[in-house]
């Protein structure tokens, strides 16, 4: 470690300095040195000052710790997921073991395809995962990089925590050069553009989903983009993977609860045995997240708690609302509605993000209650979209400043009326 | 089984209500009264009384110009005083703009005596109201796609209202964002531009509701699992 500080220290001459060598490269060596070593606060000797080691990048990196659960699984699932579907080809007679063609990692770690072993699927899921995450990460970071550098301020860590949510919410099949855009999209348009980290109106990593969502809507929505393969278009074609609220969709539907039985079940639901994007099918991978951003005091338990129970009341309520003959999601139990979609992850991960949420507590609990609220309302009365979380997230990020607004002056007319 | 409910049952009024607020907001769908929309959005509380303002404009003129159109302007309208084969149409955006002049003029006046703090703050803007296009569009989509008269006043009730909820969350943005370190040529109306278009993208939320048809879906692609018949 010495070491390390050493060098750092020896290199800094060639950027501190006002008139050093690389003097307009110092936001990106303060970058790289603070994500080394912490920061060396140093405070005045004269008045009070609160010291404390958790900056900005300890709290980021801590929801990244929060975020490893599901990004394991998502590298799991998306392997079994693939070699489920390739299973079910062959059995058809669509496709032949020996006519499998790997991909740039499987070239190193040839799979067994006739029977997967666990270190096929991570490979998969390595092969797949890795050049999301790079690409996610070299472009968030770089565009970052260079407006740290015109404006001649520190980089900042917050797309430490955008960057791995986007790759956790996209399907895997997404073409590289689409999830290049939409991360452009966001970075400059969700968050650049606001004054950088903390700024922002919007969750970086929402905007980005939804521009890709309505810029590229066969990548990204469907039922056959959820499961990945090998060819040019990162698909298995001919092969159709609906997501468990995909199925329930139809008004045909008259008994939901039954025909997802029929599909998936609970156990499925639950720990993520199930097509999806990458990173929010299990439900227990989000749930031990949940706990450590909680325990961690980083997440608002408030914002998590309104959701949930804003999500199952509007559930039971529209079940009472709606006529009987009417069919889809409505016929879903509440608690289904939980498991079966990607409401958990959005709830936990994005809703949290104390940059776009309300500041006020009070503002917490309506913000999280109205999410549950019109991700239900989407669900069951809006035949565009089988999900919904996302858009009733951007949304209420929108109202996030108006309900903190209301909130505030409420508390202030109750202190003036003591 | 395709079951279009009734043009005046709750479940369409309630489709109506919620395409007008959201997802053919007229602000942020057909971005109709930017003016006002950015001028007024600075602070919330004017923003709340030009809202108000606007829905309450709205809900009188819009059923108003419903009578106008029915029984005086369509080719037609005018059987009930003998004259059939009458087609005033060409009178409509003339009619229609008085009735909304009038309408203001008497809302302008109700403000003044009520609330003088309001109607400071708001200042200009509420004359500017009879030649706001979010209003004169409300009228004109009401003609356009053929409401009866419930849903016309369903239809001007939350044309303003999302015309409200757009201003009111721009001005909170607006009010938060006053501290951030946007890009000098950014600052103003630039970045507003670029919020009402996030904004917009938000309120997509609700696109796609269409009086509860249910869809016509193939079952067959909706099993998981399956393996596609190639086409």
């Amino acid at each position: 470690m010495q070491f390390l500080r050493n060098l750092i220290e020896k290199q800094k001459t060639l950027y501190h300095g006002k008139d050093s060598r690389f003097h307009k490269l110092w936001p990106a060596f303060d970058a790289l040195e603070t994500f080394l070593f912490a920061p060396e606060h140093r405070a005045d000797r004269t008045g009070t000052h609160v010291r404390d080691y958790v900056d900005l990048k300890r709290v980021m990196n801590t929801v990244i710790v929060a975020m490893l659960p599901c990004l394991l699984w998502a590298i799991w699932n998306t392997g079994a997921q693939h070699f489920h579907a390739v299973a079910q080809m062959v059995q058809a007679g669509k496709m032949t073991a020996d006519g499998y063609v790997g991909g740039w990692l499987q070239s190193l770690f040839v799979p067994t395809v006739a029977a997967p072993t666990a270190m096929d699927n991570i490979v998969y899921g390595l092969q797949r995962m890795l050049p999301i995450l790079i690409v996610s990460y070299g472009v968030g970071l770089g565009i970052e990089m260079v407006f740290s550098i015109v404006r001649k301020e520190e980089v900042s860590e917050g797309y430490l925590v955008s960057g791995m949510l986007i790759a956790l919410i996209v399907p895997t099949s997404i073409p590289l050069w689409q999830l290049a855009c939409g991360v452009a999209f966001a970075v400059v348009l969700g968050k650049e553009v606001f004054g950088g980290t903390g700024m922002n109106i919007f969750n970086p990593a929402m905007l980005c989903r939804a521009f890709l969502f309505f810029a590229f809507p066969a990548q990204l929505s469907g039922d056959s983009v959820w499961v990945s393969g090998n060819n040019a278009s990162h698909l298995i074609d001919g092969y159709s993977s609906p997501t468990a609220l995909a199925i329930v969709k139809p008004q045909t539907v008259t008994d939901a609860s039954a025909t997802l039985a029929q599909h998936f079940s609970h156990a499925d639901l639950f720990f993520g045995n199930i097509p999806g994007s990458a990173g929010e099918m299990s439900k227990l991978c989000v749930l031990l997240g949940a706990f450590w951003l909680v325990f961690t005091g980083v997440g608002s338990w408030r914002v998590m708690l309104a959701g949930v129970l804003g999500l199952l009341g509007a559930s039971l309520a529209m079940h009472a609302l709606l006529p009987a003959s009417y069919g889809g999601p409505v016929t879903l139990q509440a608690y289904e509605h939980l498991i079966a979609g990607g409401f958990l992850f959005g709830i936990v991960y994005m809703a949290t993000d104390p940059v776009s949420s309300p500041e006020t507590n009070r503002g917490k609990w309506i913000y999280g209650a109205l999410i549950g609220v019109v991700t239900i309302l989407v669900r069951t009365i809006n035949p565009a979209y089988p999900e919904g979380t996302m858009l009733s997230i951007l949304l209420l990020n929108a109202f996030a400043p108006t309900i903190d607004h209301f909130v505030v002056g409420s508390n202030i007319k109750r202190r003036l009326a003591r | 089984m395709i079951a279009i409910l009734e043009p005046n049952s709750i479940g369409s009024l309630v489709d109506l209500a919620l395409k007008a607020i959201f997802s053919e907001n007229i602000l942020l769908a057909y971005f109709l009264g930017m003016c006002s929309y950015l001028a007024v959005s600075k602070r919330v509380d004017s923003a709340i009384g030009l809202g108000i303002a606007v829905i309450f404009v709205q809900v009188l003129t819009v059923p108003m110009n419903w009578a106008f159109q029915h029984f005086i302007l369509a080719p037609g309208a005018l059987h009930w005083a003998g004259m059939p084969d009458s087609d005033l149409g060409y009178l409509q955006f003339l009619t229609f703009i008085a009735s909304i002049a009038a309408v203001v003029q008497v809302v302008e006046m109700a403000v003044d005596k009520f609330s003088p703090k309001l109607y400071a703050a708001l200042g200009i803007f509420l004359p500017l109201i009879a030649v706001n296009c979010a209003i004169l569009g409300g009228s004109l989509f009401m003609v356009q796609k053929e409401y009866t008269f419930t849903q016309s006043v369903v239809y001007g009730a939350s044309s303003g209202m999302g015309w409200a909820l757009a201003i009111v969350s721009m001005a909170a943005i607006r009010w938060k964002l006053r501290p951030c370190h946007i890009p000098g040529p950014l600052k103003g109306l630039g970045i507003t531009f670029i919020t009402t278009g996030l904004v917009a993208m938000a309120f997509m939320t609700f696109s796609g509701i269409q009086s509860f048809v249910p869809q016509p879906t193939e079952p067959a692609a909706s099993t998981p699992g399956q393996v596609e018949t190639p086409r």
